[in-house]
């Protein structure tokens, strides 16, 4: 028997059942890659790249994920949390952390901060915070578990990079690659799982 | 200690469970359908697990009982069965719900 509770996580089992195809992954792993590469190329073709994948995933999620688990359409308000304001939280406050950084680092003149000038200095531990924050709080909205691996494991890696004394670029690189990696590893075993199915046979019923 | 209550009352009541939903089958379409805005054919045939025959002939039900609506989309030329519970299949599935917890917990003693 069901109960309210009992559909709120069928709801979100549901819900979460698209994210399986690693598409995410993959574009998030790519972008991050992306900024590793730009960093050692310095070209804003990476950049470029990034925005491509961006726009890529509705059309890959149409043409991955839906042929084999179906299509759905989720009401916006989810688990009484209205996603759409809960992601432009998210959005609004990482938006406020990256051009809070910028202006710190970019800032012209000679700051007596002390905070500012070691930002200045230690760039990447502020980028690993701003990583795990970020993260974190997509896997707060989302719902999805491995974005709470993924923010340690930015926050893990590219601090760590910084105390190891790593070029900037070496972090993302290696972050980008292991969120890839996983990213590849989740869309094979989902193509696996999940054949395509052919709707025409039941479409004049 | 628990006492059941099986007197001629309850009887009744699980006489008047709506046996459009109570099957199985039907039960979970219509759970699937209570948590998305709508959904197409092969998103009810992976969640629920029913096979292509069994869930035709059950969605066909429902949609004689006005609990679901059907209709026909073409995405990217392809055709879709696009499903959408009713407002009167969403209001059953409550009624639904509400009797089987009270018949439950009356005949259990809870």
């Amino acid at each position: 028997m069901s109960t309210i509770s009992d559909l709120k996580k069928l709801e979100q089992k549901t819900y979460l059942s698209y994210h399986q195809d690693g598409l995410l992954d993959l574009i998030i792993g790519a972008i991050i890659l992306g900024l590793g590469m730009k960093e050692v190329f310095d070209s804003s073709i990476w950049n470029i790249a990034a925005i491509l994948l961006i726009i890529a995933y509705v059309p890959l999620k149409r043409g991955i994920t839906f042929p084999r688990l179906g299509f759905a359409k989720f009401n916006v308000k989810r688990g009484g949390i209205n996603m759409l304001v809960a992601g432009g939280v998210v959005l609004g406050v990482l938006m406020l952390l990256v051009f809070g950084m910028l202006f710190l680092l970019r800032a012209n003149g000679s700051s007596s901060s002390r905070l500012i000038l070691w930002i200045r200095e230690n760039p990447l531990i502020l980028y690993g915070l701003l990583a795990f924050i970020g993260f974190g709080l997509a896997g707060l909205v989302v719902g999805l578990k491995r974005l709470f691996v993924y923010a340690l494991l930015s926050g893990g890696i590219i601090i760590g990079g910084h105390f190891l004394g790593l070029p900037s670029s070496i972090p993302f690189l290696l972050l980008g690659w292991v969120i890839l990696i996983i990213g590849a590893f989740l869309l094979i075993g989902f193509m696996q799982k999940y054949p395509v199915i052919k709707e025409d046979n039941h479409a004049n019923q | 200690m628990p006492t059941s209550k099986l007197d001629k009352e309850n009887l009744q009541r699980i006489e008047d469970i709506d046996r459009n939903i109570h099957a199985p089958a039907r039960l979970k379409i219509m759970a699937c359908l209570a948590v998305v805005e709508k959904a197409d054919f092969i998103f009810l045939m992976r969640q629920t697990g029913l096979s292509r025959g069994n869930l035709s002939p059950n969605l066909r039900k429902l949609e004689e009982a006005d609990y679901i609506k059907i209709q026909k989309e073409f995405v990217d030329r392809i055709p879709r069965t696009i499903v959408q519970l009713t407002e009167n299949g969403r209001a059953a599935l409550e009624t639904y719900r509400e009797s089987m917890q009270s018949v439950l917990s009356e005949l259990l003693g809870k």
